[in-house]
């Protein structure tokens, strides 16, 4: 019987206290590179549509309104993403981001997870385009 | 066989098949491609069978698409570093195939994935039943053959599915 | 079936069938066993899978190549960093770029902490079956520390996506490298308890001596791959055969046992851990200074290649070829539970029905890697593939999606 050395494992687990969290009360800190909800930020994008096309789960839609005028919508579908992280990697600009911590995404309506970066207003605009189409 | 040196390997192989051989190249070191006539494969995998060389690691069926109208079966052997490749090329519109069956039992799956997916008729396997498709998967609708079209593989619970009746 | 049908000859002997599966068949995984019994001794086997095909061949032509990489990476949860890899090791070949000796070194380091945490998953469901749980709950106690070095590596406990075309996403700095030696360290000693453990309890010896022998020869017939056949004595490690990423700067050892039964298969699978170990070490203390990424062109051009690469289950077979374009012409994937699966049901007739689900961990087989193909195997006659489709049909079966 070798048994021996994990009698000694069982009897140290049984004093050294449980090794879970209380989640709602404690929050285990999630490593650095953890992907969680992506985030994207105008100010340096091109509108060059990489992320979208790059995109495996089809969760990113980078909507044009005027290129000239840098009005860019992008809508980003969180059910959709598998936080694979490519996008990230495809953008030239450094515009998008995985951060480690918004990974409490559990949500009971699913307008919640089409999520809409970029000018208010512009956002808007897109909003009332689809309304119309019904799309 | 594990001392022998990729090139001795390789050698032999090449050495072997050459009287089936239609066109032998090496697009990789560590490969060799021999292009056979589809009539010439049962002997030819006999033979690998018989003087030992590797194991069979799969099948491949690629369709070269409508122009070009042909279909291309690939049998891979492997044996250390080295790889074989048999290649057969046959008519997309009658394409037959002797199985390789008697000699290699394992091959069973591979041939009945032919079939289905790429519309092969296969001779002599034991068996030609449906493996990945659906009950009411269409007859005559192959998968991965280059013309493949989804729509004609709607099949009544796609279309239930997909909302589209 | 036969008493409902007065007319129906009864067989001249009759036999107990015991179908186990598809729900849970010993591993939590889907797949349908169905084994014929005179007493406790199993006379015949059958096996049908396809409870999870997906089609992710046919998936993958209709992808760009960076997205095909993520759907490959899908095909099994265990060793997903293995088939990502494959992936980008061909297309980089047919774009005629190779990834930067780092980016190399990652690849080789995360695929070895991947074969730790798949070897101790296995060790622990099969101590399971062999109802030992004791060993399985601190095996996989002790692989939340290989599960939290992938997490802080590449920032997901599995899907780890530590690839991409032409490289690497993530780098190793000098925090981790000391995390991965501080965890390895920790590893190794819990390892030699379980050799110990496994090497001389005597139950467990009584549960795996002898049983599901698989010759030398019957490994090189049916062509087995990975700890399966290094288990019977075949020295066939594509690490060694045919080195691909880092392997050549950090040559592999092979591990082999002669026995060929189930304790081999445990013995190699344990002992391959303390090389893979020792590996690890070793790319950590060499690993090159550089980039991490070459630009892969969108567009591969034309050509077709093979790549081979050692998962933790054996040999898995990647052909890809392409057509110019920004999509694979054909992508085909060939696992390594494939032909080993084929194995089991070789050696299942003659042994007890309670050593079957041991015989069939033995393999280390993967459901969702096999299930781009469906087995109908019979082993004891000559004939092969006895269900037909109506029979399937009965079961169930829905296999495309």
């Amino acid at each position: 019987m070798k048994l021996g050395g994990m009698w000694r494992d069982a009897i140290k687990a049984l004093v050294q206290g449980p090794s879970t969290q209380k989640y709602p009360f404690e929050r285990l800190k999630t490593p650095e590179r953890f992907r969680s909800k992506l985030t994207w930020d105008l100010t340096n994008c091109t509108g060059c549509g990489l992320c979208m096309k790059d995109c495996p789960a089809n969760a990113i839609e980078v909507v044009t309104l005027d290129r000239k005028a840098k009005r860019f919508v992008f809508r980003y579908r969180v059910d959709h993403c598998t936080f694979c992280g490519q996008c990230v990697e495809s953008c030239n600009k450094n515009c998008l981001e995985l951060p480690e911590d918004d990974w409490e995404l559990a949500t009971t309506n699913r307008q919640d997870f089409e999520v809409y970066y970029g000018n208010e207003a512009d956002v808007q605009i897109v909003l009332d385009g689809e309304a119309e189409t019904g799309a | 066989m594990q001392t022998e040196t990729l090139e001795v390997k390789l050698k032999t192989a090449a050495k072997f098949l050459d009287r089936w051989a239609v066109e032998t190249t090496t697009p990789e070191p560590e490969r060799l491609d021999v292009v056979i006539d589809a009539t010439d494969l049962l002997a030819a995998v006999a033979g690998m069978v018989k003087i030992q060389w590797g194991y069979l690691a799969t099948i491949t069926g690629i369709d070269l698409g409508v122009e070009d109208g042909r279909l291309e079966l690939l049998y891979h052997f492997c044996s250390g570093p080295a790889v074989v490749t048999l290649r057969v090329r046959i008519p997309r519109g009658n394409a037959f195939i002797p199985s390789i069956y008697e000699f290699i039992p394992s091959v069973s799956f591979y041939e009945r994935e032919l079939i289905e997916m790429l519309g092969i008729t296969i001779a002599n396997t034991p068996n030609t039943d449906r493996l990945f498709l659906p009950d009411d998967w269409p007859e005559g609708v192959y998968p991965l053959r280059k013309d493949f079209d989804i729509n004609e593989a709607q099949t009544p619970r796609n279309r239930k599915a997909n909302g589209n009746t | 079936m036969a008493t409902h049908n007065p007319t129906q000859k009864a067989p001249e002997r009759e036999t107990f069938k015991i179908p186990i599966g598809p729900q849970h068949p010993a591993l939590k995984e889907p797949g349908h066993f169905e084994f014929a019994v005179d007493g406790e001794t199993v006379t015949d086997a059958t096996v049908r899978l396809g409870y999870v095909h997906r089609g992710i061949e046919k998936g993958v032509e209709s992808r760009t190549w960076i997205q095909g990489q993520y759907l490959v990476e899908r095909v099994c949860g265990i060793c997903s960093h293995v088939h990502a890899t494959t992936y980008c090791l061909a297309v980089e070949k047919l774009a005629g770029v190779e990834a930067p000796p780092r980016a190399q070194a990652i690849r080789s380091l995360v695929a070895e902490l991947e074969r730790i945490h798949s070897h101790m998953l296995w060790l622990g469901v099969a101590a399971h079956e062999a109802g030992f749980d004791m060993l399985f709950m601190y095996s996989w106690r002790d692989r939340e520390t290989v599960m939290n070095l992938l997490e802080g590596i590449t920032g997901n406990r599995v899907n780890y996506s530590a690839n991409i075309l032409g490289g690497v996403k993530c780098d190793i700095t000098p925090e981790q490298d000391a995390a991965i030696r501080a965890g390895v360290d920790y590893l190794e000693e819990r390892t030699r308890h379980y050799l110990d453990v496994v090497q001389n309890d005597t139950m467990f010896m009584r549960r795996t001596k002898n049983v599901g022998t698989m010759t030398r020869e019957q490994a090189e017939q049916m062509g087995v791959v990975g700890p399966t056949a290094r288990a019977s004595g075949v020295p066939r490690d594509i690490r060694v055969d045919a080195p691909y990423a880092a392997y050549k700067d950090f040559p592999v050892n092979v591990i082999t046992e002669t026995a060929g039964d189930l304790h081999a298969r445990f013995v190699v699978r344990v002992n391959e851990l303390f090389e893979t170990f020792r590996l690890i070490r070793a790319i950590l203390d060499h690993l090159p200074e550089g980039d991490l990424q070459t630009r892969v062109k969108r567009k591969i051009p034309a050509g077709e290649t093979i790549m081979r690469i050692e998962a933790p289950r054996g040999e898995l077979f990647y052909y890809v070829k392409s057509a110019g374009g920004e999509t694979p012409d054909r992508v085909k994937i060939r696992t390594p539970t494939l032909p080993n699966m084929a194995s089991v049901l070789e050696l299942a007739v003659g042994h007890q029905l309670a050593d079957m689900p041991m015989i069939l961990t033995g393999i280390d087989p993967c459901f969702s890697c096999n299930d781009r193909m469906i087995t109908v195997r019979d082993t004891h006659s000559n004939q092969r593939d006895v269900w037909t489709w109506d029979q399937l049909r009965k079961y169930g079966m829905n296999a495309a999606q």
